[in-house]
């Protein structure tokens, strides 16, 4: 009998011991902690257009700084063009909800075998061209040259496509991580 | 010099089973000694047999009351009491699933005594309070040991569905959940091993965190007695047991190895059980089990599925010990997964959605592989039980049941970048729950068997990674009372149960905080009368109702569902579920034909759904459809039948069909998401050690779905053609089980309307699975 309650007791103790000991580990995330945010996500998109007569330089955005989902993104800016005329175009993806922001750009450009930004427009007179190159001389698409037409308005639809051992050029291949339709209206 | 007596003797039950209506069956043999010896040198020996199988009963305590001398018997039942004295004794002989039996006895020479008691397993089966054997025929809503065996090595998921009116719903090849009766998720409770199974239930693409391997019993409960389990269990409470530890009688080492590989997938699963009772004389029992399991890309009949990879390894350990009065038990298990989910589902953006929907064929032909790449899931579950049971006599039960468990969900989403240094998932749920349950069971009150219960929960959700649902700390406590009883032939059951609920809920939105709390307070019921129609069939009636609070993710979450590029939308303003469940089943069975059906009709307010919104939202990878819950009144109904005829003595035959509607209620319209109706049908043919088992399964098209409701229509109706070979065969006394199975003989392509990756990829092709069951047992030496 003597060894039935020991064996009890200690049965007891220990799973005493077990439950609470797997319930209090001080390092797990608490319920009302923030949640850390570690993925990777492109907020903001930045268009940034020189004018090649003038040198001025002109800028639009696309901002969500929650990414896909939350909160509705905040800003989409309306591409103004002056007509005939020619722009050297740099397009730069941006992380705003990083403390310091990230240029999500720098890692497109070290892997630009597997990117490929697409432009297309429909309803405005504008031509773009593709005017950089990745290590097998497929287009890239970061730098753009940029011809307006007449007055005209339109959109402009621009996506990032992601190729991993896949890119031969055509745009319908991979997944996209950015696909933003801005209108356009040239003056 | 010695001469046998035949001794006529009264007995006396206790207090408590005076109140037994079972009247036992009792002949003593007393073998004894003429002569007289000195006062304190008599011996009593004895046997205790158990009447039902006229077998030894090991492990009857055996106790002279005035001097509390007492004894187990031993395997072969026998016991022997030394240094009694001379006087009359007042024997208490007792067994944990017995009767307890008081016997009066005036020793004045050394006696031997032969006691048949009564072996009623008042174990409570399956959660079970049965006063007669109502379930013996009902293969309806339970699955045997020979299924579960037919079944090892596959999901959980897999397992239950071989019970009428389970479907499955997949995310491509490697995820299923049991749908019941057309609801899955937060409405189907599983209950392993005495405990809610606590998970993130609620996700689609979420598989069951339980190893298959262990269960020796796998039960839908249809009965009142579900109320004991949940209250939201709108759909169905599945139970799964292990076997029951305490059916050992030796300390034989006992166990067995179950290994299958399969040919799709180049698949292989390995699971061992082991365990023994320590010693024939000391009733301390342990048992452990452990399952490996890896699995590679799976083939469709005409391309491999990229990153459609398994790995998953499981253990538990359990640790029993019983006196008469008293049995605790530990368990402890392990489950630990990682599951590839298949590239080409993982969508950027809509544009790529309804470029993928709209290939026959992914672009990838895909190749093998046991990798496993992004995107995947990480999951490990804990779970750890103490349970006491209190038995005061075979009629009265306290049990109590502790329990702690933790679950940890990691999601890893594609990298937009391969080189990207980011190893953190994109998805981190750590969910712990700690339950306690204790319930009083009382049998033949006044001929009414009961259980009264309460229930508590404690649960925090924490939530890291990309905002989809908010940490949250939930706290639950319910009562129930659960009651059955007879009235001549008709068996009545009924159960009330009242719920209540907190919630405390953290929303993020840019580093802000909001703190939502919510109460909610539910009463649940459950009536059921079955009664005999004639000798060999028998109708079961069910009204019952059930409450279903919605659950955080249903309140708040919003975020985006890369698997089908949707965003989901919660609804903070969501009310509890009110379910109202009528269902008639009959039940026959004669000596060559069993057949069982059940029409069921179940009236939902406010059915809290998923449904496509009309505006879709726009983020930097283009607009995305988004999907909102919504709330309103639906209605389920359907019929499940299953019939088995033995043909001859060799070939028997078994049908089950399933047919099931749902519909909103207000607007009037089709419930998205419903299974279609199906038909299994398989032959049986044994010839000596061998049994050869064909199937047909034929799914129909869903055509109750109006088209702006899905992305693409529903995948046609398909016949499956799958065959079963078993052979067992003895070597050194023991029995070996080797199964061939083949799953998709004609290579057929086919898409599931349940399976979430029906828009890109068919379903797996031809699959060769060999089965190997090895027993184990072990000779130990004797102590």
């Amino acid at each position: 009998m003597k060894l039935k309650n020991q064996f009890f007791a200690s049965m007891v103790v220990l799973s005493a011991l077990s439950i609470s000991f797997s319930s209090c580990k001080s390092d797990d995330p608490k319920p009302a902690d923030e949640p850390k945010n570690e993925s990777e996500l492109i907020t903001t998109f930045k268009i940034e257009l020189k004018d090649s007569l003038t040198n001025n330089i002109k800028t639009f955005y696309f901002k969500d700084l929650d990414g896909e989902g939350g909160n509705p993104p905040t800003q989409l800016d309306t591409i103004r063009l002056k007509s005939e005329s020619v722009y050297l175009c740099s397009v730069f993806m941006l992380d705003e909800s990083k403390n310091p922001v990230e240029d999500i750009t720098e890692e497109i450009k070290e892997e630009a075998d597997e990117h490929l930004m697409v432009y297309k427009v429909t309803g405005a007179n504008l031509s773009i061209q593709i005017t950089d190159k990745d290590s097998k001389s497929l287009p890239l698409g970061l730098l753009t040259k940029w011809k307006s037409g007449t007055v005209s308005n339109g959109q402009l639809l621009v996506s990032l496509k992601h190729q991993p051992d896949i890119k031969d050029g055509s745009a319908d291949k991979g997944e996209t991580d950015v696909e933003i339709n801005f209108p356009v209206i040239i003056r | 010099m010695k001469k046998n007596t035949q001794l006529n003797i009264t007995f006396l039950s206790d207090t408590y089973s005076l109140l037994i209506s079972v009247v036992l069956f009792i002949a003593f043999f007393v073998i004894g000694n003429s002569t007289v010896n000195a006062q304190c040198l008599f011996t009593i020996k004895g046997l205790v047999i158990d009447s039902s199988e006229n077998t030894p009963l090991e492990l009857s305590y055996v106790q002279l009351e005035e001097n509390k001398k007492g004894t187990y018997t031993n395997k072969r039942g026998e016991f022997q009491i030394n240094d009694v004295c001379a006087a009359e004794y007042d024997i208490h002989i007792s067994h944990l699933q017995c009767e307890h039996l008081h016997i009066k006895l005036n020793i004045t020479k050394d006696t031997f005594i032969v006691v048949y008691i009564k072996h009623t397993d008042i174990e409570l089966q399956g959660g079970k309070i049965t006063m007669h054997t109502h379930h013996e025929d009902d293969d309806f809503n339970s699955l045997n040991l020979t299924e579960i065996n037919a079944k090892k090595g596959q999901s959980i998921a897999d397992m239950i569905s071989g019970i009428a009116g389970v479907v499955l719903v997949k995310s491509g090849s490697t995820i299923a959940k049991p749908m019941v009766n057309g609801l899955v998720g937060n409405r189907v409770i599983l209950v392993n091993n005495d405990v809610r199974q606590e998970g993130q239930n609620w996700g689609l693409d979420h598989a069951p965190e339980i190893d298959g391997n262990m269960a020796t019993e796998i039960v839908l409960i249809k009965g009142a007695d579900a109320l004991r389990y949940a209250s939201d269990g709108i759909g169905g409470v599945v139970l799964v047991n292990p076997q029951s530890i305490f059916k050992e009688r030796t300390n034989q080492l006992k166990g067995n190895i179950n290994s299958s590989v399969q040919s799709n997938g180049r698949g292989m699963s390995t699971s061992i059980q082991l365990g023994q009772k320590v010693s024939s004389k000391f009733p301390l029992f342990w048992r452990v089990y452990g399952t490996l399991a890896q699995s590679g890309n799976i083939k469709t009949p005409d391309y491999y599925l990229n990153n459609t990879g398994k790995r998953e390894n499981n253990a538990a350990a359990m640790l029993a010990y019983q006196t008469t009065k008293v049995k605790l038990d530990l368990f402890y298990s392990f489950f630990n997964n990682k599951i590839a989910i298949y590239q080409g589902a993982h969508i950027g953006n809509l544009t790529d959605l309804k470029l993928a929907i709209n290939r026959d064929e992914p672009t990838d032909k895909g190749f093998f592989t046991y990798d496993i790449n992004r995107p995947f899931q990480a999951i490990s579950h804990h779970l750890l039980k103490k349970k006491w049971n209190f038995l005061f006599n075979a009629n009265n039960k306290l049990e109590w049941i502790v329990s702690y468990q933790q679950n940890h969900r990691q999601e890893f989403d594609i990298l937009r970048s391969a080189n990207s240094s980011n190893t953190a998932a994109s998805f981190d749920y750590l969910i712990k729950s700690t339950m306690t349950d204790l319930v009083w069971s009382k049998k033949d009150f006044h001929h009414v068997n009961f259980k009264l219960g309460v229930y508590g929960l404690h649960q925090t959700n924490a939530f890291s990674g990309r905002f989809v649902i908010p940490g949250f700390v939930h706290n639950s406590g319910a009562a129930y009372f659960i009651t059955e009883w007879d009235i001549k032939k008709v068996h009545f059951e009924a159960a009330v149960r009242n719920d209540v609920k907190s919630i405390r809920a953290y929303l993020w939105n840019q580093g802000v905080q909001t703190i939502k709390d919510l109460f909610f307070n539910g009463f649940t019921y459950h009536t059921q009368m079955k009664a005999p129609l004639t000798k060999q069939s028998f109708i079961t009636l069910t009204q019952a109702s059930s409450w279903r609070p919605p659950m955080p993710n249903e309140l708040y979450i919003n975020g985006l569902h890369q698997g089908l590029a949707t965003i989901e939308v919660g609804d903070p303003n969501l009310k509890p579920e009110r379910s109202f469940n009528q269902q008639i089943s009959y039940h026959y069975h004669s000596k060559k034909i069993q057949f069982e059906a059940e029409l069921y009709y179940k009236r939902i307010n406010n059915f809290i759904n998923l449904v496509p919104d009309t505006q879709a939202q726009l983020t930097i990878r283009g607009a995305f459809p988004v999907f909102k819950y919504e709330q309103y009144d639906a209605e389920i109904y359907g019929v499940n039948t299953l019939l088995k005829v033995e043909l001859s003595q060799n070939l028997a035959l078994n049908n089950q069909t399933f047919l099931l509607y749902g519909n909103q209620l207000t607007p009037s319209r089709f419930l998205n998401q419903m299974p279609p109706m199906s038909n299994r049908f398989s032959l049986e043919y044994k010839v000596k050690k061998w049994v050869i088992k064909p199937q047909i399964l034929y799914t129909a098209q869903q055509k109750r779905l109006l088209p702006e409701m899905d992305f693409k229509a529903p995948p046609a109706s398909y016949f499956r053609f799958d065959a079963n070979l078993e052979y067992e065969f003895v070597v050194h006394k023991q029995s070996f089980q080797i199964q061939l199975t083949v799953l998709n003989i004609t290579n057929t392509r086919y898409r599931d309307y349940l399976n979430r990756f029906r828009y890109f990829v068919d379903e797996p092709g031809r699959n060769f699975i060999v089965k190997l069951n090895i027993p184990l047992n072990i000779k130990t030496q004797k102590k």
